[in-house]
């Protein structure tokens, strides 16, 4: 009897355990179904869940990110024109043998990439029936766009989440904002009568851009105005004699575009833009602006624009700060900046 | 003809009058005014130009722009009336021969891989070199006929355009942009430089095709009727393609493609003058410059945004042309 009570307390002991252990489960699988899924909005106005973490990544865009959160064993494959970037190449000399390409953004193997099994693909707006391929095969594929700081933070966000790196996102992010912090504050008691014309060329001399963009943003936010943001456009082609009426203080140039500054300063008919007549014709390096990377470059715009304010300032040094911080190398092993 | 009179008067004077009236609009505000007494402050006789922005609108913008649409129109339409003839072939347009399909490659070429050599340079050599090795393809015992180079044309232009396809693959797309944009024809980029380039090497493309316009008239016989009036068809027909392939591939490199007007402009003086390329060629050259000046104008004003002329031209130039077909192409090319 004494045996049998004790038994018996001993089931119900049992019982009340796996009781507790199932619950305990149960709670336990909830929490991590919560933790692991990620839904977003992505540019093609969809709603994208993912489990996090993703194991296997393919990157066709915004594939910086990948050394920024040092996510390298996340990724199955990268979009092919990550091997001729100098900033993937100084991370990883040998990025080819690392990492499989599957195409780009534009032209997707559809096969390689059935074969590398990925858990997402993260690609740009530019082909969308890519994207639609892609998923009728079974794959989920986050598409992105930004046209502003805040749509590219928004992008390093959902990047951070899938691969549960959210505080190194924020961290990343803080970096870059560290940077603009600094832009703000110097330029901020620049009056409005004196704020700079700014323009930015892209693949034509009289291609400009307009009010959409993340160019947009940088020129606000380092204190210029931009005539062309009259335009809701991305780019548009404009006549020379618009930019003439406009007369631009400081013009950047595209990075990857065909003419240098020099060009546009001995061009006779640019003679009356301001900008040139002041010498103020400056290319960008051809960095993305969809990365990281665009915080030095707002930095360097703006000590461009208003040089008086930054005039103790090394943008070398501040960026050289910021590639170690952010992507663990020295500033010297990347393009820098040329004008 | 005493009407026939007044249209080609009408013909003669119109690339003046739409340069004229080109001079005066733009998306700077100028007053007419404000641009009659910049042209006359410029005039060297005068000696007191003044380097003010005006002065720069009128003289290093909108005329060099004009200048160059109109070399460039006269370039395109005179090299079609050219292959036309030589062709006895109506629906030959100066890129038959792979000029277009050249040149774009050695725009991509430049853009992708040769970032030291300059677009226009690439895109000339290319565009001589895709007709030359059409011409030398075409060639079968030492005879080159007619319908052979077209065929030559036609397979120069495919195999250059999967050239450029492959290049463009593997150029990144950001520069991309890059050979997209050129190969949107425009004169967007119109200097003097460029106008002095065009100007020089069309004066050595159009004189023998000028003089020699005559011929075409035996040509577009055929090549029997040609050869019995005594007429070295072979050297001939190697003169007018040289010289053709010459301005156009002038034309290309400073302008990108445009299309449309090679074909079009010479179908329609031909209806309005008839085929006799005596009248005709000259004409020709009036009427490209006119309309290519005309086609940029409105490329330049119909909004804010500088619209890419080739756009233009194809747009006034499909409809155009299925309203010929319609209207007995037959009659008006003559024979």
């Amino acid at each position: 009897m004494v045996c049998g009570a004790e038994n018996q307390v001993v089931i119900i002991t049992l019982k009340y355990k796996i009781c507790l252990y199932v619950l305990m489960l149960m709670f336990a699988a909830t929490v991590s179904v919560y933790a692991e899924t990620v839904t977003a909005t992505d540019k093609m106005g969809r709603q994208i869940s993912v489990q996090a973490p993703v194991k296997r990544a393919v990157f066709f865009q915004t594939y910086e990110l990948i050394p920024a959160l040092g996510i390298w064993d996340n990724v199955v494959g990268i979009g092919r024109f990550a091997y001729q970037n100098d900033l993937m190449r100084a991370v990883k000399p040998d990025i080819e043998r690392i990492i499989p390409s599957a195409g780009s953004g534009t032209d997707i193997n559809i096969e390689s990439i059935m074969t590398l099994k990925p858990g997402l693909v993260i690609t740009w707006t530019s082909k969308p029936e890519n994207v639609r391929h892609m998923e009728q095969k079974g794959l989920t594929v986050f598409t992105i766009y930004p046209e502003s700081l805040q749509e590219l933070y928004d992008d390093m966000l959902f990047q951070g989440k899938v691969f549960e790196r959210e505080k190194k996102t924020r961290a990343v992010i803080g970096e870059m904002e560290r940077l603009f912090a600094m832009v703000k504050k110097r330029v901020s008691g620049v009056p409005d009568a004196k704020r700079q014309k700014v323009i930015w060329i892209g693949s034509r001399p009289t291609s400009v851009a307009c009010a959409i963009g993340v160019t947009q943003d940088v020129i606000t936010m380092i204190g210029g105005v931009n005539p062309a943001a009259v335009y809701q456009q991305r780019n548009v082609d404009v006549s020379m004699e618009q930019i003439i009426a406009w007369n631009p203080d400081v013009i950047f140039i595209w990075g990857n575009a065909k003419y240098t500054a020099q060009e546009i300063m001995n061009n006779p008919q640019w003679r009356f833009v301001k900008a040139v007549k002041d010498m103020r014709v400056y290319k960008a390096p051809e960095w993305s602006t969809w990365s990281p990377r665009l915080a030095p470059v707002v930095l360097w715009m703006a000590a461009r624009t208003y040089p008086e304010r930054f005039r103790d300032v090394s943008i070398e040094k501040e960026a050289d700060f910021f590639y170690r911080k952010v992507f663990g190398i020295p500033f010297s092993k990347v393009k820098g900046f040329a004008g | 003809m005493q009407g026939r009179t007044g249209v080609i008067w009408i013909i003669a004077a119109a690339p003046f009058l739409t340069a004229w009236a080109a001079l005066f609009i733009g998306a700077y505000a100028l007053s007419p005014f404000a641009v009659l007494r910049a042209l006359v402050d410029g005039l060297p006789l005068f000696g007191v130009a003044a380097d003010t922005p005006e002065q720069a609108i009128v003289f290093d913008i909108r005329l060099p722009r004009i200048l160059l649409a109109g070399l460039v129109g006269i370039a395109l339409s005179v090299s079609g009336v050219t292959f036309q003839g030589i062709f006895r072939n109506p629906l030959v347009d100066p890129y038959i021969l792979g000029i277009s399909a050249g040149a774009a490659l050695g725009c991509a070429l430049s853009v992708g891989f040769l970032p030291h050599l300059p677009v226009q340079v690439m895109a000339f050599v290319f565009g001589v070199l895709a007709v030359f090795l059409a011409y030398s393809m075409a060639k079968t015992e030492g005879e080159v006929s007619r319908l052979p180079l077209i065929l030559s044309g036609v397979i120069m232009s495919a195999f250059f355009m999967a050239m450029v396809s492959i290049v463009k693959f593997l150029v990144e797309p950001m520069k991309l942009q890059n050979i997209v944009f050129w190969l949107m024809g425009s004169f967007s980029l119109a200097d003097w430089k460029l106008v002095s380039v065009a100007a020089g090497t069309m004066v050595v493309g159009l004189t023998p095709i000028v003089l020699m316009r005559w011929r075409l008239n035996v040509m577009s016989m055929g090549e029997d009727e040609a050869r019995a009036l005594g007429i070295n068809v072979k050297r001939d027909r190697l003169i007018f393609i040289a010289a053709a392939t010459l301005i156009v591939s002038v034309a290309v490199s400073v302008s990108g493609i445009i299309g449309w007007v090679g074909l079009m402009v010479p179908h329609l003086l031909r209806m309005l003058v008839g085929p006799d390329h005596r009248r005709l060629l000259p004409l020709s050259m009036a009427g490209g410059a006119a309309f290519m000046i005309a086609a940029d104008t409105i490329a330049r004003n119909l909004t804010n945004y500088d619209i890419p002329v080739g756009i233009i031209t194809a747009i006034t130039g499909a409809p155009f042309f299925v309203y010929l077909m319609k209207k007995g192409g037959k009659e008006s090319w003559g024979k």
